[in-house]
């Protein structure tokens, strides 16, 4: 392990009792984010990408569980750690934005009230000087008016300030990590683009390492260092950005690049990918994407196969590269 | 393009729509807002008009005019070269034979106590159109035209997969072999893999039938992808319409520039310049002027003073902006532009 790792996350299986049998939502995932970097996972509906960011936090409650594998959090397996020890890093030193601001804020609390907890809660600061260090904070995300806005509720802010309003309250204390949860999927596109720029200049300014949960790769390439591609609970490649949009190695992720409608080509084909993602409790044997790749073979539909590391850096999970 | 002497399939004119909103029971009186603010809009014969615009730009309320469902305040909406509202009874059922709509949501269009080819042949029903053999036939032929199985036909809309379900409408949308099918972000809930096969069917179907789209979408690259024409929308408004590849290419409007920079492209290399600045008005309150003016890195004075027309600048090419045909031309040769050099 480098001595940059802040989060390693070690072959983790996150399964969900239900009426209908286990479900296994992520399935023997191993991950590693250096400090300061921004990784992206990127996948599409129901491939574990949320469900793998909570388990990795120690955040997945009943019917879920953790059923096996670590997540490190600079050297702790914060899946295992008892609860009040993980209160105290994750508010510090990790913490969390959503897609729908309007859910994650407290509607009864007043955006100052709330953007303060942090402060008050975990730097023991008074009300008074913790309601300063909001304003100031409220300050640095563009947030018209910071001193008046303290006192207003969230209905009374457009989306896009919501969610400048939550930037603000996961970075008051400069955490070390930040996951961020389709940050920017309810908002319009030119608003999009201004909370991404905030996210990635805030960030960059506290050496906050970012876990990106997306499914727009467009946000992908724009933001993140390194990218994990998730289908159907497993991770199926990983390599650095560039490398991923100028080679993807995954059938599923030339797929996914090839479905995409492009603004700088409108009259390209599209190639969709043929079929559906699979029902979580009638994943197809051997590699899950089998039935719907063009170039599956006889070991595709028997075995599962391992994530291979290549010599330059990148994974991926395919029986074409063994 | 219309042709000269055919009437469009679908042709608004000076259309304005106001609705009275409350934001609660304590709110004090409703205000007005106004969500169309004279439209002038044409879809031709087998053509595909995109309309592209973030919330609350009123691109919904215009679907919701181009298929009849909702009566415009002023000005004239003509389908096939009638006006909807002054059709007798008979001729009003007979609506559906000539436009379609297709909704984002498939789950929540579709009756979930209903077998979808029940849904199928709803319009078919309606209409008196065959014999209960008959209907049969056409809803299985439907079906396949979707890429659907005729066993489908008898099982229900959670049975079935969002981009499945998304399949379904279509099939009930082509039922009465309509000449417009309003699609109202038909593909922005389903998974970009599934997306691009409604995609392709949507394009397969209107080279097949000859269909007319009227495709309203938040999502540029969607819209370029199907679209012979494309309107963008602010606040009620059009300011700009072109023909798809040259909005893209050329686009003259600043709202457009921001919107074509603002979409994050799949390649890491690509450096875009800082977003525009703010957020769309309330609808409630939209600014004097231009309703744009408030956000254009380029407004002048006379902006905030007078709304500026839609003029045409080029062949099919109109722009709403005080700078007119010079919306793009107007930053010289070599000032660096909002456009970066690279091609769209």
């Amino acid at each position: 392990m480098h001595d940059d790792t802040l989060l390693a996350i070690e072959d983790l299986t996150t399964v969900f009792d239900t009426a209908r049998g286990p479900a296994v939502a992520v399935d023997g995932v191993s991950l590693r984010l250096a400090r300061g970097r921004t990784l992206a996972v990127v996948g599409e509906s129901g491939c574990g990408k949320t469900v793998l960011s909570l388990s990795a936090l120690g955040l997945i409650t009943p019917p879920g569980r953790v059923a096996s594998g670590h997540a490190f959090f600079d050297g702790r397996d914060l899946p295992a750690l008892p609860e009040h020890e993980r209160r105290t890093i994750l508010g510090r030193r990790a913490s969390m934005i959503f897609q729908e601001p309007m859910t994650a804020l407290n509607p009864v609390l007043t955006i100052g009230d709330q953007v303060s907890e942090p402060v008050r809660v975990h730097a023991g600061l008074s009300r008074r000087q913790a309601l300063e260090a909001a304003e100031a904070m409220l300050a640095q995300v563009g947030l018209p008016d910071p001193g008046r806005r303290l006192a207003a509720y969230p209905h009374e802010l457009s989306g896009g300030q919501r969610q400048r309003v939550m930037i603000a309250m996961a970075l008051i204390l400069s955490p070390e990590l930040l996951i961020a949860d389709e940050p920017t999927t309810a908002l319009d596109v030119t608003v999009q683009r201004q909370i991404l720029d905030l996210m990635v200049e805030l960030t960059r300014a506290r050496d906050t390492a970012i876990i990106l949960v997306t499914h727009n790769l467009g946000v992908v390439a724009q933001t993140a260092d390194t990218v994990a591609v998730m289908y159907s609970g497993r991770m199926v490649e990983q390599a650095p950005v560039a490398a991923l949009f100028a080679e993807p190695l995954h059938p599923y992720t030339q797929g996914l690049l090839a479905s995409l409608p492009r603004l700088d080509d409108p009259e390209r084909g599209l190639t969709p990918i043929p079929g559906t993602v699979p029902s979580l409790f009638a994943r197809p044997d051997g590699c899950h994407f089998h039935p719907r790749c063009a170039r599956a073979f006889a070991p595709c539909r028997r075995d599962a196969p391992p994530l291979l590391a290549r010599p330059d850096g990148r994974q991926v999970r395919c029986w074409l590269y063994a | 393009m219309p042709e000269p002497n055919v009437p469009p399939v679908l042709e608004l004119s000076g259309v304005t729509r106001r609705y009275a909103v409350r934001r609660g029971l304590l709110a004090g009186p409703a205000r007005q807002v106004q969500a169309l603010a004279g439209v002038d809009l044409a879809v031709g014969h087998g053509e595909t008009v995109g309309l592209v615009g973030e919330s609350g730009c009123g691109k919904s309320t215009l679907a919701r005019l181009a298929v009849a469902l909702e009566r415009p305040d002023s000005g004239g909406v003509r389908l096939d070269g009638r006006d909807p509202w002054a059709l007798d009874a008979a001729e009003r059922r007979a609506l559906p034979r000539l436009v379609q709509m297709i909704f984002q949501d498939p789950f929540s269009s579709l009756n979930p106590r209903l077998p979808i080819g029940w849904t199928v042949a709803e319009g078919l029903r309606a209409m008196g159109v065959g014999s209960r053999r008959e209907r049969r036939e056409r809803v299985f032929e439907l079906l396949g035209q979707v890429g659907l199985l005729p066993e489908h036909a008898s099982r229900f809309p959670h049975q079935f997969s969002g981009g499945q379900r998304q399949r379904v409408a279509v099939a009930r949308a082509l039922a009465l072999a309509p000449k417009l099918i309003v699609c109202d972000e038909p593909v922005s809930a389903l998974d970009v893999s599934v997306q691009a096969q409604v995609i392709n069917l949507l394009g397969d179907l209107k080279a097949r039938h000859g269909l007319s789209y009227l495709f309203i979408s938040h999502d540029l690259a969607v819209v370029g992808h199907l679209s012979d024409r494309v309107a963008v929308m602010y606040l009620g408004r059009i300011m700009e319409l072109a023909p798809t590849r040259e909005l893209f290419a050329r686009p003259r409007h600043p709202y457009t520039q921001a919107l074509l920079l603002a979409v994050p492209r799949p390649d890491p290399g690509h450096r875009p310049p800082p977003a525009v600045a703010g957020e769309t008005p309330d609808p409630a309150a939209p600014p004097t002027g231009c309703a744009f003016h408030p956000r254009c890195p380029m407004a002048q004075p006379e902006c905030a003073a007078a709304e500026p027309p839609l003029v045409e600048v080029a062949a099919g090419h109109f722009v709403r902006c005080a700078r007119g045909e010079d919306a793009s031309g107007g930053r010289g040769h070599d000032a660096p532009g909002p456009l970066d050099a690279r091609p769209f």
